[in-house]
């Protein structure tokens, strides 16, 4: 059975109305747990106090950033490879979610720097790099609204799109390239642990918990964009019918009814 | 004693809940908006 049968809308809304409820239901339970967990349960930090807290959304909220714009970049190629419009329609049920998360990794590390490093912004290259993803994820959506027919826009956006994907490379890996003053990864297999696991476990939950919550997000905004585009073309066709009706020449003795 | 920290990690998660609400609500009304428009778009191709 192959993968690319998703590609086909009807295909892909079938699978999906099954999976739905269990994903929000799935959802919801992690965010109660992790949030829970890491607010009532977890110490502060002999350093940072209370601000620790931040981590617990500071960290996923960046690393759904940075891989939801992964994510559409794959979409989007596979759209301009193989022509499914599902994919061009997942980059672009994607963005949305890519931005906001990006927004909440802008702000509370704004918030989590004032009190820990003096200042709410620096122009570091982490940092840097994500602002201008931001950039790239407002842009791709604006893109999307400011053209008319829906394949031209496909193709356009797409491309937009593979162009950040630098600045996404950029915002992973910029702390191992540059002398940055946002730190090194928290989580890194090569680096061993450097979380104690009072903080780690329930932030792998809070993880968890971002990461089911935008596939449920993911999955309805999918599914928004496909019916819309298929209200459209019914649209379309309905207004061409009309035309056609308009056009054709009135039947003999008919006029002076 | 009062945690002068506090300020930060509540303005932290309000930021998270307003922006992941809003995303939530825009999500599922303009969802909610689509299926009407199709269920008309179709009920009306079939009449």
């Amino acid at each position: 059975m192959s993968i690319w049968r998703f590609a086909n809308p009807a295909e892909f809304m079938r699978l999906t109305d099954r999976l739905l409820a269990p994903v929000w239901i799935a959802a919801c339970g992690l965010l109660a747990l992790g949030l829970s967990w890491s607010l009532l349960a977890t110490p502060d930090d002999y350093q940072q106090g209370s601000t620790v807290k931040i981590l617990f959304i500071h960290v996923p909220a960046a690393m759904l950033a940075i891989n939801t714009y992964a994510l559409m970049a794959v979409a989007s190629l596979i759209g301009l490879v193989r022509r499914h419009q599902v994919s061009f329609l997942i980059a672009k049920a994607a963005a949305p979610i890519g931005a906001a998360f990006t927004a909440v990794a802008l702000i509370t590390g704004a918030v989590w720097g004032q009190p820990m490093w003096g200042t709410w912004w620096v122009w570091d290259a982490r940092l840097t790099a994500v602002l201008i993803m931001f950039f790239f994820y407002l842009g791709y959506m604006a893109l999307w609204e400011a053209i008319e027919d829906p394949y031209q826009a496909s193709d356009l956006t797409a491309i937009l799109c593979l162009v950040g994907v630098v600045f996404a490379f950029l915002a992973r890996y910029a702390v191992n390239f540059w002398a940055t003053l946002h730190q090194g990864a928290s989580l890194s297999v090569a680096a061993g642990q450097r979380v104690d696991d009072a903080f780690r476990l329930p932030l792998y939950v809070m993880m968890a918990a971002f990461y089911v919550l935008f596939i449920a997000l993911l999955l309805v905004r999918t599914r928004t964009e496909i019916r819309a585009r298929r209200a459209r073309r019914l649209r379309e066709e309905a207004a061409r019918a009309t035309e056609r009706l308009d056009a054709a020449p009135l039947p003999q003795g008919a006029a002076g009814a | 004693m009062s945690d002068p920290y506090l300020p930060y990690v509540l303005g932290a998660y309000g930021a998270t809940a307003l922006i992941v609400g809003g995303l939530l609500w825009i999500s599922l009304a303009a969802n909610a908006r689509v299926r009407r428009e199709l269920d008309a778009a179709e009920k009306e191709r079939r009449q």
